[in-house]
């Protein structure tokens, strides 16, 4: 008889309470494994998104760029502004393929608890959006507005309706809707940018202008040209990824402590099973240790019987998981704000390899004092003990 | 000639069962006197239950040869299972001196686990098998902590050796047909016996034998004495029985008496 068929008939020695354990070290390494994919999903997603958007870079005003690039493609009202002249230089830099001003402002609602984002822009953010499925058509007079998917659910409104803003005293005819774009572009009003200017009592200002290059290995000739312009900051996408990421940070610490809450249950789990089979076979290990065995065998038993435990566990959390991945990507997508199109939860070796380390962690930790405790236990007194 | 004649019918088998030639660890089975296998010199086990203390073992001085066949014999409560516990290394001397297979088995220091594993047979009065595996892997039980010689992990083969050889060990003992009862399926008499087989799967070269023919019929009961006076004979395992059968008496090579903690001998 093997070392390893020993252990694993100690373990199966009491079905239940073994069978309960793993029960629960199942669901933790699922939820685990779930939230660690889903943290790296989420980032590789976004990332993905960002480039597949063809926005290489962004051209804001001075002030604190991260912030108000972020605040750009979420939605806000921005307090500096770039003057339009600034649009002038940077179309003459040859790398550049399309630049696309955008002036963004919002309305309060608040007895309807919302902001609305009005943006104007031109034809070059439809051609800069190319991935943006438009009826209807793009406004061509100034008082013609396109909605997000969004915006026509939220206003019950369509093609052919109107929209009053009693603010400002204006009315628009809505000649066109964009598709669900899964993105924040799906709350917006758009409007031609003088019409926004005017409405907003900012002629000849800018909020922001996208850029898409020629070749994206230009960004740093680009940038260097871009810094020489008065007024404006640039920012690439890679930077503004990293501003996305820190904002997500309360929910990840959020995730984080969700995290630490499993390990330290798990870990106490196992801990009182072991514990509690040493306990109940102290008379065993007194057999054992009169059979010649060393208290390193005893504990090297123990901690063995812990490390399968714990294996066994982790090996059904992570079937469970991948089962189970689509089911929750599900579910966590309609809380989460910038959702991303892709999947975002990533199975990824490294996540594996994190839920392994997880799973051999709480089998050393939960496995070392009942070892020691077996292993400490005196031959005699263990067999006499009841 | 009396014991010639009685071990003869269980020698053939016990030949079959090589317990193997090996060298000897200051206990060969030639020259007896020179070859010490149990040394005492005062030794003293007392007991303490609070307030209270039993003085199991005052001060006994003995010694027992390589290759004897010794009777413990006494009154219940005399303190034979104390002794054999000792000698067994499953306890350890309040006082006195002890020394087993050359090994001086001070009141403290490390555990001698590899020296009871690889040389020491031990049967308990209350046999203590594992409840959760069957009777063959009780058997195996004392060769899963290593070789029964040297250290380290058994590999395949030695582990289907050490299989075999557990098999022949309960054939040995008449429980050929129980190789797979767990000990709640097993009369008392058929644990007693897998105990037995359990003392001699790692081939030890004392075997200390603590009542082991109590729940025995006549007719098992000579079987198992004669299975051990046979490997006595032929292997010069060095053998402790504490009983107290006096029928059995005059079967071994010496018998020590043991009278409330102390020796009475002639
Ligand atoms: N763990 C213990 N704690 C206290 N007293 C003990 C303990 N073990 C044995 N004793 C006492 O020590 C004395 C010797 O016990 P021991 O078990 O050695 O006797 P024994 O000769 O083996 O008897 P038996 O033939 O009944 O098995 C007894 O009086 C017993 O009550
Ligand atoms: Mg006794």
């Amino acid at each position: 008889m093997s070392f390893m068929k020993f252990a694993l008939k100690n373990l199966f020695a009491h079905k239940t309470r073994t069978i309960l354990t793993l029960g629960s070290m199942v669901v933790a390494v699922a939820v685990l494994f779930t939230l660690v994919s889903f943290n790296r999903g989420y980032e590789k997603a976004l990332k993905t998104q960002l480039q597949g958007m063809g926005i290489h870079m962004m051209v804001v005003p001075v002030g604190c760029p991260y912030e108000a690039a972020s605040l750009i493609l979420k939605g806000g009202k921005i307090p500096n502004h770039l003057p339009m002249s600034v649009l002038d230089d940077v179309r003459k830099i040859p790398e550049i393929d399309i630049a696309a001003p955008s002036f963004m402002s919002g309305i309060v609602r608040p007895e309807e608890g919302r902001t609305d984002i009005y943006v104007g822009i031109d034809s070059a953010t439809l051609r800069l959006k190319n991935w943006w499925k438009l009826e209807g058509s793009f406004p061509q007079n100034p008082d013609e507005v396109v909605i997000g998917d969004n915006v026509s659910l939220i206003e019950l409104s369509g093609i052919g309706d109107q929209i009053y803003l009693p603010e400002k005293d204006a009315t628009f005819n809505i000649v066109g809707k964009l598709g669900p774009t899964g993105t924040e572009d799906d709350g917006f009003f758009y409007i031609p940018i003088e019409t926004a200017q005017r409405l907003f009592d900012q002629p000849d200002k800018l909020t922001a202008i996208s850029i898409r290059l020629k070749n994206p290995d230009d960004a740093p000739v680009v940038t260097a040209r871009l810094a020489t312009v008065k007024g404006a900051e640039v920012i690439t996408m890679g930077e503004l990824l990293g501003t996305m990421m820190t904002l997500m940070g309360a929910a990840k610490s959020l995730l984080l402590s969700i995290v630490m809450i499993i390990i330290v249950i798990s870990a106490l789990g196992v801990l009182n099973t072991v514990l509690m089979s040493v306990f109940e076979r102290t008379r065993e290990i007194g057999v054992m240790r009169a059979t010649g065995a060393a208290q390193s065998h005893i504990f090297g038993l123990v901690w063995l019987e812990t490390l399968l435990l714990s294996l066994l566990g982790g090996a059904g959390g992570l079937v469970l998981a991948i089962a189970g991945s689509r089911v929750i990507e599900n579910v966590v997508k309609r809380f989460l704000p910038l959702a991303p199109k892709g999947s975002v939860v990533a199975l990824e070796p490294g996540s594996f390899l994190l839920v392994l380390g997880f799973v051999v962690g709480i089998a050393v930790v939960a496995g070392f004092y009942p070892a020691l405790r077996a292993a400490r236990a005196k031959p005699i007194e263990a067999l006499r003990s009841e | 000639m009396d014991r010639d004649q009685e071990t003869k019918g269980s020698r053939d088998r016990v030949s079959d069962l090589s317990l193997g030639t090996r060298e000897p660890l200051r206990c060969s089975t030639g020259a007896a006197e020179a070859n010490p296998a149990v040394v005492a010199r005062g030794l003293t086990r007392v007991y303490r239950r609070g307030a209270e203390t039993i003085r199991a073992l005052k001060g006994i001085d003995l010694d027992i040869q390589c290759g004897e066949f010794v009777g413990v014999v006494g009154h219940s409560g005399a303190g034979k299972t104390t002794f054999l516990n000792l000698a067994g290394l499953m306890d350890r001397p309040t006082e006195g001196r002890l020394t087993v297979l050359g090994h001086d088995v001070g009141k403290r220091g490390a555990g001698f686990d590899a020296l009871r594993r690889k040389n020491i047979g031990f049967v308990f009065q209350e046999f203590y098998l594992m409840p959760t595996l069957t009777a063959v892997e009780n058997v195996l039980l004392p060769t899963m902590w290593g070789r029964g010689n040297g250290e380290g992990r058994m590999s395949n083969v030695e582990l289907k050796g050490s299989k075999h050889r557990a098999e022949e060990l309960l054939n040995l003992v008449g429980l050929g047909q129980r190789m797979t009862h767990k000990p709640s399926e097993l009369s008392g008499g058929e644990m007693q016996r897998v105990a037995v087989a359990r003392a001699l799967v790692n081939s030890p070269r004392l075997l200390l034998a603590d009542e082991p023919t109590g729940n025995l019929d006549t007719l098992t009961r000579d079987g198992i004495f004669n299975l051990l006076l046979a490997l006595n004979r032929d292997s010069g395992l060095t053998v402790i029985v504490a009983t107290h059968d006096l029928s059995l008496e005059s079967r071994f090579t010496r018998v020590i008496r043991l009278e409330d903690g102390e020796v009475k001998n002639g």
